[in-house]
């Protein structure tokens, strides 16, 4: 039993209980994630499938370039993570910051990238509610109430992805700062481990909205 | 006597108990919210058992009475039932019985408190503010296009209590998992944690879903968009689908629990083993599972395809055969047991009896053909309150009576538990048993009017409910009455097996002296034929 050593929390026996319960612990909230997400996916899939037409002409207005941009940009900040975990191994704290910072960065810019796509929709008053419109058209006889709910199921949908982003940069720019200061930074594997495992989930989420919103 | 301090004396401060992250220290905070909770939920069932007296609405109108049901219901559900036995007897007994100093993450452990609190007040400035009128089902449109009272509010209320259901389960998956004491195998774990354990896994699995669902009714009030309503392009059984799909495994939040507390108390007055360990430990994880896949019988007559209800029908009932796996197993235990009629195993009758009125009437239920019969009416009412009251209440008080030694280091009035579980039994029966009728006879529910020829049964159970009310009161004061005045309990009244007993009354703020070594399953109790006069120690078990 390893209790004097400062790092392992009273109720714990030792620091590699600690490790698998804060990395459990991680994965379960991960599975509570997806489903939460779920709810949404399934509302996706019931509309998608009532209005396919409206969700095809809806979809036309997001720019693909920015979504695949957008795309690009998680991907990099997923592999800095990864490998930052890699070179905690080594020792390179050093490394592990300015990995976690520029991990940091790449999500201001997709969130940046995000918010002029809003910007842009709800100039052409594409944000659902009160101020929507949608000129009908003699061709397609698309009611504007269907297109409506693709635009509300895609700003639920990347709103609440954002809203995760947020916490996520958060996470890793104030995990890289505590890590710089730390005078002990070895303690700090468990939360990188597990903001780690956060960031790449909300990573993966993105990978299924893209196709969903932009892709069709 | 002990000369190291129990856990209540380890500090008295407000700021010692409202900041502390003691596992014990938290259920009682539960106990004490979830009592007046209990309280708040049950005054509204006074109010509209009493306008049900008459056939006429004489005591309150009818948009009164949507609001009192409502209130009860999403008081009693979300405040009460949910929370009862995970969020008390689960917190404090988790780590014990496993031999661990405390929970995985005691911070989470006193945040979910706080966000349970947090959803609480919401919910009570509800009440206060004029209350909601949707049933605690928040169907749309009730809860969208026709919604006249604070439904967002209330619906904040609960999103924010769910997630202090999520982080309890997560904690409680976490711990079980990784903390279990040298020895203590999956399958010498007590009956309580498996049950812990499913219903750890329905709340962190389902209740995301009910967060979900919640939020897109309050987008779609506040965008005015049609996500559920249909006359602007929305679903409405889409709102219908997501709810159950919490909901009904919610049910079994409710149950699983209470199941975990009969199967402590049945072999410890029986001094019998459990009859079938592996089968009601196996038999909590395939309810938690096929929980997952009824939810459809709900919605019998919401217009979902004959085929869907016919596949919905078959799944319901398969969910009572672990239910009745567990059934079996408890009378098994009680064969040829040495019973004694104490508190605790008076409410642990109660609940199989009752249970299993509740149970059949469920297979009752999931037919269709006397679905669509008794869809909407008392039937419902009684056969769910049969499970949720008659089974998880009475477990809930069961269990506090048998742990209350332990939690408190008090002794009760052991006369007045057993008169009181009597008066609850039989003030439930009379509540509810009517209803049945009422239900068979067509009697809908949630109208506060009915034709005169029903006034007999309504009597009756309003009659009935007043006994129940006492039965709720008298333990308040009783229990109460014992902190101060109870004989102080030994370690091990009730001569239990369980790493909990085997530990001081009321515990040490890290649970044990030293931590506990395992080397035989659980309830190991001396048959009554056995040659050994030995009385079960659960010290042997320990090095």
């Amino acid at each position: 039993m390893n209790r004097t050593s400062s790092i392992v929390a009273m109720q714990f026996d030792d620091s590699e209980q600690q490790h698998s319960a804060a990395l459990l612990g991680m994965w379960i909230f991960l599975a509570t994630e997806v489903l939460f997400f779920g709810g949404l996916f399934v509302a996706y899939t019931v509309y998608r499938y009532e209005y396919s037409d409206a969700f095809a002409e809806g979809s036309e207005h997001l720019a693909i370039w920015s979504g695949a941009v957008m795309t690009g940009l998680l991907l990099m900040g997923s592999l800095l993570i990864a490998l930052s975990e890699n070179v905690f191994e080594r020792d390179h704290m050093h490394r592990v910051f300015w990995n976690l910072i520029s991990t940091a960065v790449l999500g201001i810019l997709f969130l940046s990238f995000e918010f002029y796509e809003y910007h842009d929709l709800i100039k052409h008053q594409l944000f659902p509610g009160a101020a929507f419109h949608w000129p009908e058209k003699q061709s397609t006889p698309l009611s504007g109430r269907s297109v409506e709910i693709y635009f509300v199921l895609f700003f639920c949908m990347t709103g609440l992805h954002a809203l995760h982003m947020i916490i996520g940069i958060s996470l890793v720019s104030g995990l890289a700062f505590y890590l710089r200061y730390s005078k002990n930074p070895r303690r700090l594997k468990n939360p990188l481990t597990v903001i780690g495992l956060y960031w790449h989930f909300v990573d993966i989420i993105w990978i299924f909205l893209f196709p969903l919103f932009y892709l069709i | 006597m002990a000369t190291h301090q129990s856990y209540l004396s380890d500090g008295t401060t407000l700021r010692s108990w409202l900041m502390t992250l003691d596992h014990k220290r938290i259920a009682i905070l539960y106990m004490v919210s979830l009592t007046f909770f209990f309280f708040v939920g049950g005054a509204a069932a006074v109010l509209f058992r009493l306008e049900l007296i008459t056939p006429q609405g004489d005591l309150v109108s009818s948009d009164t009475y949507n609001r009192l049901f409502s209130i009860h219901g999403i008081i009693m559900v979300w405040f009460f039932l949910i929370p009862a036995v995970p969020n008390v007897l689960g917190n404090f007994l988790v780590p014990l019985m496993i031999g661990a100093r405390d929970l995985a993450f005691p911070r989470l452990n006193l945040a979910s408190w706080y966000l349970f609190m947090a959803g609480g007040l919401f919910t009570l400035y509800v009440v206060i503010a004029g209350g909601v009128d949707t049933g605690w089902t928040f169907y749309t449109p009730y809860s969208s296009t026709y919604a006249n009272s604070h439904v967002i509010l209330a619906a904040t209320g609960v999103f924010i209590t769910g997630f202090s259901s999520i982080l309890t389960g997560l904690n409680f998956i976490v711990t079980i998992h990784t903390m279990r004491c040298p020895g203590l195998k999956w399958f010498r774990l007590p009956l309580f944690i498996w049950s812990m354990y499913s219903t750890s896994l329905i709340m962190v699995l389902a209740t995301p879903i009910l967060a979900v669902t919640l939020a897109l009714v309050a987008v779609e009030r506040l965008l005015g968009v049609g996500i559920f309503d249909p006359g602007i392009g929305g679903d409405p059984l889409l709102f219908q689908h997501l709810f159950w799909f919490y909901s009904h495994p919610a049910v079994y939040i409710m149950i699983l629990p209470g199941m975990g507390v009969i199967s402590e108390i049945i072999p410890c007055f029986s001094r019998k083993p459990i009859f079938g360990y592996e089968f009601i430990a196996m038999a909590s994880l395939a309810i938690a599972i096929l929980g997952f896949l009824v939810w459809g019988h709900h919605m019998f007559v919401s217009g979902q395809s004959l085929y869907a209800g016919l596949f919905f029908s078959l799944l319901s009932m398969l969910v009572a055969v672990p239910s009745a796996v567990k059934v079996f197993n408890w009378t098994a235990t009680l064969y040829k047991g040495s019973i004694s009629l104490t508190t605790p195993m008076l409410y642990a009758l109660g609940f199989i009896g009752l249970f299993t009125m509740g149970g059949l009437t469920g297979i009752c239920l999931a037919t269709l053909a006397f679905d669509v019969h008794v869809h909407d009416t008392y039937f419902i009412i009684a056969h769910f309150h049969y499970i949720m009251v008659g089974g998880m209440v009475m477990a809930y008080l069961g269990g506090m009576h048998f742990w209350w030694p332990k939690i408190t280091g008090r002794m009760y009035s052991e006369w007045l538990g057993r008169i009181n579980a009597l008066i609850v039994f039989a003030g439930f029966n009379m509540t509810f048993f009517p209803q049945f009728i009422l239900g068979y006879l067509g009697n809908p529910r949630r109208y506060h009017t009915y034709p005169g020829e029903f006034q007999v049964f309504h009597i009756m159970s309003t009659l009935g409910a007043s006994i129940l009310g006492i039965g709720y009161l008298l333990p308040l004061f009783y229990l109460l009455w014992s902190l101060k005045y109870g004989k102080r309990a030994c370690d091990n009244p009730w001569d239990a097996t369980g790493l909990e007993w085997a530990t001081t009354s009321p515990p040490p703020a890290h649970n044990f002296r030293e931590t506990p070594v395992i080397r035989e399953p659980a309830y190991q109790y001396e048959t009554p034929h056995s040659d050994s006069k030995n009385k079960p120690n659960p010290k042997t078990r320990l090095t």
